[in-house]
């Protein structure tokens, strides 16, 4: 290896070094929309006495502050959803018996998201950077800038005030960047070790305007209210709520083997393995182990190069799947991981790539857009629940590598969604430089 | 904050690992000395210093990737052949080439020549594989005829 790869391998542990987030105490992301409301959650103003003397203390729940811990898991399953850009790519060579001569063995440079089963040869390293930046749009097919939620009073009772109910308009901004280095080393001519390491930033934003439905107290406002700038009695109030967090994500390492292969089909079988390394209380990580034997078939053509890969990820238990506020674990939903598309050879120096991507996560907890009826049998509003169901989640990516010159390549790729389950972002691009030594 | 020290441990432990690995690394990957063949030790005939002279032009002519050169001592390419070879000239940056000859028959104005070949390709090692060159004498003297496993 030249003095140039040992550069890059310094550098990179430099960068790992220097990443370390900076601990902001309690001021941890998880609990953004927890704490929304404050501690206590939301509280409405109230001159009404109980019949004890005591001031009301209005409390009103809700699924999206109670149950909004899937927004969090979602952020977490999509940070274990980290595509290592596929660690075969770029240069791989036969050798031609007739002549003695080594050549290039496709001109394609292989898949960007997704795998073939082509490892990188014996002793050969190669090393890639790639950023991504979701801006999330939707989840669940619902808006992320109007979700609806209906907060209830605590034990509701028609026709006694505790009819009354907060619906609020929620508008999240929700945003994850990562900026993965990967190595990928050949350590025999089938067997690749591959290392992934995200550097995440993510930021969170929530704003929430809650308005008092008077539904069984419409004639005194003193019971129900949010006492507005000149004292008076409200029905509308705001809440915003805003964090950000940066950090290494969660390492991901990979072996990889050309298990086998006839003429221009190959057969590989691989592992990654997540480290639980990133922060999920900051939502920089899953915050659990994860382990995704995979399978992968790829055909190398001197232009059409087909591939499909499928994979079963088991995970372990994270906070964010549980109770963060609380402090317990819960299961991270496991997945099927499944991928498939072609990379097209243009020219010899550039490659199409156009994939598939899906996985099924299973038995996860999902937001469901419902109706919420009132206690008067009259009023209804658009409401949220959470309900366990496993579902597919189908995204396309189209991108393209390019050879400037020598052994770098220049990636750029487009992820959309084909579907609208999960946490989703419109358009997901990419851009990354690979090099092999 | 606990949690973050151990992951802070973990991430330096991980870094320190990839510095001093790197010179490993690079000791494995590290590029051969320049290209030679290797006849078995002993008195050497005539006919085998130049059978050794037609496999270091060959040698050479592959890492100088240069054609004409590879068809003074395989002056039989058919026109499929002088393609492939172009095209793998081109597709490679830089190729060294260590030739160890473990066997040499000649009879009757043919040869055969068992090697084991070591390639570094763009400074990576590639492999060692057998490759068994088939020569005949002719008025130029001794050409390639063919080249097998």
């Amino acid at each position: 290896m030249s003095i140039t790869s040992r550069r890059v391998l310094g550098t990179l542990a430099f960068a790992l070094l220097v990443s370390a987030p900076a601990s902001r105490g309690d001021d941890k992301l998880a609990f953004l929309i927890p704490h929304l409301y404050g501690p206590t959650g939301l509280v409405v103003d109230s001159e009404a006495r109980l019949p004890n003397g005591q001031t009301h203390s209005a409390h009103f729940n809700s699924a999206f502050q109670a149950e909004f811990t899937q927004f969090n898991v979602a952020i977490a399953s999509q940070l274990t959803g980290l595509p290592i850009p596929t660690p075969a790519s770029g240069f791989t060579y036969i050798l031609d018996p007739g002549l003695g001569l080594f050549t290039r063995s496709t001109k394609s440079f292989g898949p960007i998201l997704a795998d073939r089963a082509d490892t990188v040869g014996r002793h050969k390293l190669s090393v890639g950077v790639h950023f991504q930046r979701f801006t999330f749009d939707k989840l669940e097919g619902v808006g992320l800038d109007d979700v609806p939620a209906v907060f209830t009073h605590d034990n509701p009772v028609a026709g006694t005030g505790r009819d009354d109910v907060v619906t609020t308009t929620n508008a999240i901004d929700a945003s994850v960047s990562q900026l993965t280095t990967y190595l990928n080393f050949g350590v025999t001519s089938w067997l690749d070790l591959a290392l992934a390491v995200p550097l995440v930033t993510t930021d969170l934003s929530v704003r929430s305007t809650a308005t008092v439905r008077r539904i069984g107290t419409s004639a005194n406002p003193a019971i129900h209210f949010f006492r507005d700038a000149s004292g008076a009695f409200g029905d509308t109030k705001s809440f915003e709520s805003t964090g950000s967090a940066s950090g290494v994500g969660d390492v991901v390492v990979r072996l990889k083997a050309r298990a086998a292969s006839a003429g221009p089909m190959a057969v590989g079988l691989g592992v990654d393995s997540r480290l639980p390394s990133g922060d999920e209380m900051d939502l920089l990580g899953a915050g659990a182990w994860g382990v995704k034997p995979f399978l992968v078939v790829s055909s190398t053509g001197r232009t059409f190069s087909p591939h499909a890969t499928v994979g079963y990820e088991w995970n372990g238990d994270s906070t964010l799947a549980g109770d963060p506020v609380l402090g317990t674990k819960a299961k991270l939903p496991n997945q099927i991981t499944f991928s498939g598309g072609v990379a097209l050879a243009v020219t010899g120096n550039l490659t199409l790539a156009a994939d598939v991507l899906g996985r099924r996560v299973l038995d996860g907890r999902r937001l469901v857009p419902t109706t919420f009826h009132a206690l008067d049998g009259r009023t209804t509003f658009p409401d949220i629940s959470f309900a366990r169901r496993s579902e597919n989640e189908l995204s396309g990516a189209v991108g393209f590598k390019f050879n400037p010159r020598g052994r770098l390549l220049i990636d750029a790729n487009v992820l959309f969604g084909l579907n609208d389950r999960g946490l989703r972002d419109r358009l997901t691009p990419l851009v990354g430089i690979e090099y092999g030594f | 904050m606990g949690s973050y020290r151990g992951r802070g441990t973990a991430v330096a432990a991980l870094c320190v690992a990839l510095v001093v690995a790197a010179p490993c690394v690079r000791a494995a990957v590290r590029e051969d000395p320049p290209s030679a063949v290797t006849l078995p030790s002993g008195e050497l005939s005539t006919e085998a210093i130049s059978i050794r002279k037609v496999l270091e032009t060959y040698v050479r002519a592959v890492e100088a990737k240069d054609m004409q050169m590879f068809r003074t001592v395989k002056p039989n390419l058919s026109e499929d052949e002088e393609k492939r070879a172009r095209a793998a000239f081109k597709s490679i940056q830089s190729q060294v080439v260590k030739m160890n000859v473990l066997s040499l028959d000649v009879k009757e104005g043919k040869a055969t020549v068992r090697v084991s070949r070591r390639d570094t390709i763009n400074g990576s090692i590639v492999s060692s594989f057998p490759q068994t060159f088939s020569l005949a004498k002719e008025t130029a003297g001794w050409m390639i005829q063919d080249i097998g496993r």
